[in-house]
């Protein structure tokens, strides 16, 4: 059964909504995440198009401006809380670990 | 320097559809348009090129302009280092160059309800409904077979139509089966991020081709009669016209500017009407075709009570009145022997009798007609006596050696007999009650003779 949509954030979507913290054209967010991560997560053009236009429907971010093809996006209130909770997931996985597997 | 040749891929196979734009790149040929049946190629120089397909719901080679949101996503795409190669319908092709070019999809998940999403509203739907006719057809040749039985199987062209709706039905059901099948793989394997091409079964693609070509052209080599042949040939030229006339219809819609959806309705009527039309003028002007050959190859004709012209045949009987030794009545007779027959079966009818046979001044006049029902295979010499015994009402089983058959069966009160031979069934209406020397004959020329 795929997850409740955007109760879990996939790499791809977290760094996406990272890149939109502030105005962001979404052409640019492909190089925005791969420099970001040293070229550890590279996200495909396709898959950046059909998350913008989810994240669109969801609430999460909202359309700044169009120049032509190039849309500019940015978080909504929805979308940081989003960010928001996945990093706390994160924080909270990263700590079990720590305690676990003696805080290497 | 062109080249137009058919990929043989499922439509969600990007994985092989791309390997194999790939290697042709590599050979010098690139990409340039992708029919319904072929792709096609230029001449260029051999290149390493890295090609993906994709799909994109909600757009149409109908739309009569392109949607903005496919523009959007080129443009994107172009962003990251792809060019749109070719598109057709909902799939879209990229080529890029570069040597490691991000791919377009990068998550499994949305990859897959992306194809699933084009695939329920195209092939899946088109499938479902080829399965649902080809079904209804199968149901109406079973009910024939039923009803016809050996005269169904002696049939070369119902025995094509029924192998080939059957073909159909079970092509189309392949296709939907493969591709759950491979979308439950996919899902699975999505959901742990994952990424799964989908079995390439090139065989099916060159079995769906090669029965088509090859069927048409064994059935107008065996199963049209000569008589036949022509209205045959118009009716497959006219279903290639209605098809490729939609065709231009539904690009004229599109410079018209009607959207995909209201062009597809209005080709789908339009076909449907025409559809209907050609095929009830082919009909009637088949069948009266048919008549007039029919009617020109006869001996003559006679005007009956009505004023109407009753043709005749005088055909070489196997059996007849005259080999009978039994004198034929002062009227003109019809002596017509008709025979059709398939891989399976022979319906031999044989008639000897007064053309206006239903008429007073010739009803009592010497009559004799008889129907030969040969299984060519043996596993059907059962199946002709289990489904011709129950048609003959009125009939009642006698022992009589003369016939050296399994079983005879006689009518009540005519001197008609049904024979039970070994591997085919024979119906016989005498004038009279036969002599032994006239059963002799009879048994010698239909039980073996010409009829093997």
């Amino acid at each position: 059964m795929a997850r409740e949509k955007f109760s879990t954030l996939t790499e791809q979507m977290f760094y996406i909504l990272l890149c939109l913290r502030e105005e962001c054209c979404g052409m640019d967010i492909m190089q925005q995440v791969t420099a970001l991560t040293d070229g550890r997560v590279r996200i495909g053009p396709g898959t950046l198009y059909n998350l913008l236009e989810q994240f669109a429907d969801a609430g999460m971010i909202r359309e700044t401006k169009c120049e032509g093809r190039r849309r500019s996006y940015i978080l909504t209130e929805a979308g940081k809380m989003a960010l928001e909770n996945e990093y706390r997931r994160l924080q909270r996985q990263a700590e079990d670990y720590k305690r676990l597997m003696g805080g290497v | 320097m062109k080249l137009r040749i058919p990929l043989f891929a499922e439509f969600y196979d990007y994985t092989g559809a791309s390997r194999r734009l790939e290697r042709m790149a590599a050979k010098g040929w690139r990409l340039t348009d992708v029919g319904q049946w072929l792709w096609s190629f230029e001449k260029a120089n051999p290149q390493k090129l890295h090609y993906t397909v994709v799909y994109f719901p909600d757009v149409s080679d109908l739309d009569p302009d392109p949607k903005i949101e496919l523009m959007d996503y080129i443009a994107m795409c172009e962003a990251a280092g792809w060019k749109l190669a070719a598109q057709r319908n909902q799939m879209l092709i990229f080529c890029s160059e570069e040597t490691n070019p991000v791919p377009i999809d990068t998550d499994p998940e949305i990859q897959v309800e992306t194809i699933h999403k084009v695939m329920k509203k195209t092939h899946i739907r088109g499938h479902g409904v080829m399965m649902a006719v080809a079904l209804l057809y199968l149901v109406r040749y079973v009910i024939d077979l039923n009803k016809y039985g050996a005269y169904f199987l002696a049939d070369s062209f119902d025995l094509y139509l029924l192998m080939m709706w059957g073909m159909l039905f079970l092509g189309a059901a392949a296709e939907i089966v493969t591709y759950l099948l491979w979308l439950r793989r996919a899902r699975g394997a999505a959901a742990v991020g994952s990424f799964v091409s989908a079995k390439r079964f090139p065989v099916l693609r060159i079995f769906e081709v090669s029965l088509s070509t090859v069927g048409m052209l064994l059935l107008l080599v065996f199963a049209a009669d000569a008589v036949a042949l022509l209205p045959m040939l118009i009716l497959f030229a006219g279903i290639y016209l209605v098809i490729g006339g939609l065709n231009w219809f539904g690009k004229f819609l599109k410079k018209q500017g009607y959207d995909s959806g209201s062009n597809q309705i209005m080709q789908s009527g339009v076909m449907v009407a025409i559809l209907f039309v050609f095929f009830m003028l082919w009909a009637t002007k088949t069948s009266d075709y048919v008549a007039e050959k029919r009617n020109e190859q006869a001996a003559g004709y006679v005007t009956d009570r009505y004023g109407d012209a009753r043709y005749y045949n005088d055909h070489a009987l196997p059996v007849s009145l005259d080999s009978l030794g039994v004198a034929a009545g002062d009227a003109t007779y019809d002596r017509s022997l008709e025979e059709i027959s398939s891989p399976l079966m022979a319906v031999v009818s044989g008639c000897d009798r007064p053309v206006l046979y239903w008429e007073d001044e010739v009803e009592n006049m010497s009559a004799l007609s008889y129907t030969l029902y040969i299984a060519k295979v043996d596993w059907l010499n059962q199946y002709v006596k289990d489904w011709a015994m129950p048609r003959y009402l009125r009939f009642a089983s006698i022992h009589d050696d003369r016939w050296q058959a399994e079983q005879v069966l006689k009518h009540v009160w005519e001197e008609n007999y049904l024979v039970i031979w070994e591997d085919r069934v024979m119906e016989i209406c005498f004038p009279y009650a036969p002599t032994d020397e006239q059963i002799q004959l009879v048994v010698e020329t239909m039980k073996g003779g010409e009829f093997k």
